[in-house]
């Protein structure tokens, strides 16, 4: 019974480093190709299209009801305390800091990191890869590196509205619902929102870009055995940028409060 | 005498616990149409992919016109590639662009930026597979015989000395499958193009192939034409000729036996 755990405990430490490496081994490949490659102009607007103009009504309605529901959440408590009015500045600094990127890299994980490994995939089982390579075109110049640019341009642009739209949308609630005074919730908010949470957010939302992109473009290439692995690629490429995202989530906003402490630059 | 196209050399390929290589010899002279035969998992598609330097092997090598090419550096392979075509089993286009787009493809990555030749090009080669008003459709929108011819076309229109084709006729209705046939051929011997085909499709083979490789357990288990395959009495090349699996068919269902026999013997001798 113990080898039995310890031989599957093995197994899963041995695929997630040689995952990790893969990942590794891409995103050096991707870094090469930038001094080798081709410079596509229409497969990154073909890309930022998908990514970025059509993920933009699942990521403003999840910005504006994140920003709604903590905003209401935060005044059934402040009202207690008569603190109403510093329901803008929790949530102007919340959503930039933590909600606006997490939420906005959960949206994108789920609807562009899983689309990207189920076409890579696919591509990859009907030997649309193969005949890439057979043309001399090199799969990661071609597939990768474009998705990986248009998620470093796209999702830092995703995440600013949807924080935006959360700030709004929590303004309304605030003024509609319960009646708090609006130029001291905006007071509050320009007091306690600084330059430093945009930075961090920026910054979040570009590590989380590349972090889905480069999952899902792995994962994609890794594909095997027709339908079946599409589909556990896809599922996988979802869930490890998920995972990832989160655990990457912490380690930034430890490393990042440090370098931009809350209210830095005011 | 004269350098083969191809020179294959004790070729070895393993996945995991599988050996499908076991040591595979052979040579491929300029415009000769060859074609690899034998059981599903002989190894066939995989030598094509060693040929083409998409696979290297565990031992051995594949050297073109004298110089292997077996793990050669990346900006050897490119040269070698530009000299051969790839018809991959189900085509491969690419499902986001219309077929000329799939043809021009290429092209463009090879870098030629004259629109003027790219629109020639692009015409010849679908002129060549007889698909010259389909150019605006997606794939998506073609039958298989269509993607096929398209893939054919997207394989010839960088003019390469060499063409691979994997299994072009699998999954064709008869029709379709003798004018894939008939175009392989034609394309071979009106521009001279060293052909190797991949195919379990018997009648395609013994109508166009100038030779015959047939492979089993990872090995050539025989190599000759195809007459001299229609006249071996070696049961395993029989059976694999006329797909017959050794079961008793007579003795289920006799008159439909006596009518596959019939046309078994009809569309091979026909030929």
């Amino acid at each position: 019974m113990r080898l039995v755990l310890a031989d599957k405990l093995g197994q899963i430490i041995l695929s997630f480093l040689e995952r990790l490496g893969g990942m590794m081994i891409l995103l050096y490949s991707v870094i090469l190709c930038h001094f080798s490659g081709k410079f596509r102009f229409r497969v990154l607007i073909e890309q930022i299209a998908r990514i970025g103009v059509e993920s933009q009504p699942v990521i403003l309605i999840t910005g504006a009801f994140t920003g709604a529901v903590l905003e209401a959440q935060m005044l059934f408590q402040l009202q207690t305390m008569h603190m109403e009015s510093m329901g803008g500045a929790v949530v102007g600094v919340a959503m930039f800091r933590e909600l606006g990127p997490v939420i906005t890299g959960l949206m994108l994980a789920g609807r562009v990191g899983s689309a990207m490994a189920a076409e890579i995939g696919t591509m990859k089982v009907t030997e649309q890869v193969d005949a890439l390579k057979s043309m001399n075109v090199n799969p990661v110049d071609y597939l990768v590196k474009p998705r990986i640019h248009a998620m470093l341009i796209s999702s830092p642009i995703l995440m600013m509205e949807a924080a935006l739209i959360g700030i709004l949308s929590a303004y309304f609630v605030s003024i509609t619902s319960f009646e708090v005074d609006q130029a001291y919730w905006v007071h509050f908010m320009e007091k306690f929102v600084a330059l430093g949470d945009v930075y961090v957010s920026i910054i979040k939302s570009i590590a989380f870009g590349l972090i889905i992109a480069l999952i899902s473009c792995s994962e994609g290439l890794r594909t095997k055995d027709g339908a079946v692995g599409v589909g556990q690629s896809t599922m996988r490429a979802m869930v490890y940028s998920s995972v990832a995202l989160l655990i990457a989530n912490f380690m930034l906003t430890m490393i990042l409060n440090n370098l931009f402490p809350v209210g830095f630059m005011k | 005498m004269e350098t083969p196209f191809f020179h294959i050399e004790n070729l070895h390929q393993r996945f995991g616990d599988q050996h499908v290589l076991k040591g595979v010899s052979f040579d491929v002279h300029r415009g000769e149409l060859l074609a690899l035969i034998g059981g599903s998992g002989a190894g066939k598609s995989v030598i094509l992919k060693h040929l083409d330097g998409l696979m290297e092997p565990i031992e051995g090598f594949v050297a073109v016109n004298g110089k292997i090419i077996s793990h050669a550096p990346e900006k050897e392979k490119v040269a070698l590639r530009k000299k051969i075509g790839f018809m991959f089993q189900h085509g491969a286009l690419f499902d986001s662009m219309t077929v000329e787009e799939n043809i021009e493809f290429p092209l463009r990555e090879a870098g030629i930026k004259d629109e003027k030749l790219i629109d020639e090009r692009v015409k010849q080669a679908l002129n060549a597979v007889g698909l010259n008003e389909q150019g605006h459709k997606m794939p998506s929108e073609l039958s298989g015989g269509m993607i096929k011819r398209v893939a054919v076309a997207r394989a010839i229109v960088m003019m390469p000395e060499c063409l691979l084709y994997d299994e072009p006729t699998a999954g064709l209705d008869p029709i379709v499958t003798d004018s894939i046939s008939y175009l392989i051929r034609q394309i071979c011997k009106t521009q001279n193009i060293t052909t190797i085909i991949v195919s379990h499709d018997m009648p395609s083979v013994i109508r166009i192939a100038d030779r015959i490789i047939y492979l089993k357990n990872g090995k050539i288990y025989w190599s000759g034409t195809p007459q001299e395959l229609q006249e071996n009495p070696d049961p395993i090349l029989q059976n694999f000729l006329y797909g017959r699996s050794g079961e008793n068919w007579r003795a289920l269902n006799p008159q439909a036996h006596q009518l596959s026999e019939t046309i078994l013997g009809t569309s091979i001798t026909n030929h």
